[in-house]
């Protein structure tokens, strides 16, 4: 899986292209803690480009959730294709995970949440 | 009917090589990105679990997917060679929310048509799953 990795404002996104399984998932945990030691906790991936998921990548995220939570900060998710969608659907974590149509939504989100 | 048999050692790429294997049979006859797509999900859950559940990641151990299709149905056998599978899968416990695994065998109950689940004489664990070959609420419209 590729990771494309950009910084908006005090947001890190993460365009995620490809498989999210075993593997991948483990890059992905490992790519996230460069960023949470330089104190990026402030996480958006978009997954417009993930053509698969499966529960090993789903605990992945979970995992990641639970240290930005740890950490204080906040992670949210856009552009899920609608089969990936029903995965979050399926296993409940739809309403765990802060999921936005678009990567500008999720984005605005961001400053609405700072602004309060 | 068309029958193929794959068997790979174990390893963490075991499941990406053997789910590359299925989908290039089963995209031959399904072309429904979405039914596709679950198919493929349900093939992965299996085969991952059986390489790191079943096999633990073992390289002395192989997984063996057969994939047979006939007119109707698509069916595939994922066969391990570890020890204790099928106690395990009858003596989970619901996932937690926030729990990091656990969700797989939900997601092949939920997606096959039917997932038959027995131990092998050697103890290792058989996941038989079944797919329609074709849409059937579509055809019943």
């Amino acid at each position: 899986m590729e990771i494309k990795s950009q910084e908006i404002g005090n947001v890190t996104v993460l365009k995620l292209v490809g498989r999210l399984d075993l593997a991948n998932g483990a890059s992905l945990k490992e790519h996230l803690k460069g960023c949470f030691d330089r104190n990026n906790t402030s996480i958006h991936l978009n997954m417009a480009e993930v053509e698969f998921i499966n529960s090993s990548g789903l605990g992945s995220l979970v995992s990641i959730m639970k240290e930005i939570r740890l950490l204080k900060g906040r992670l949210t998710l856009s552009n899920l294709a609608s089969y990936v969608q029903e995965i979050f659907e399926i296993t409940q974590l739809s309403h765990i995970f802060e999921i936005y149509p678009t990567e500008e939504e999720a984005l605005a989100s961001f400053d609405t949440v700072a602004a309060n | 009917m068309s029958e193929f048999t794959y068997v790979e050692a174990t390893s963490l790429e075991t499941a990406d090589l053997l789910l590359d294997r299925a989908i290039s049979i089963i995209e031959k006859y399904i072309d429904d990105r979405t039914r596709l797509h679950r198919i493929s999900i349900v093939l992965s859950e299996a085969i991952t679990n059986a390489c790191i559940h079943g096999n633990r990641l073992d390289r002395e151990k192989s997984v063996t997917l057969t994939i047979r299709i006939n007119e109707s149905s698509l069916i595939a056998d994922i066969i391990d060679q570890g020890t204790g599978g099928l106690q395990r899968i009858q003596n989970r416990l619901p996932s937690e929310q926030l729990a990091e695994s656990g969700r797989g065998i939900d997601l092949i109950r939920h997606y096959a048509e039917n997932a038959v689940f027995t131990a092998e004489e050697n103890g290792g664990l058989r996941v038989s799953i079944a797919f329609p070959l074709h849409d059937k609420s579509k055809a019943m419209q």
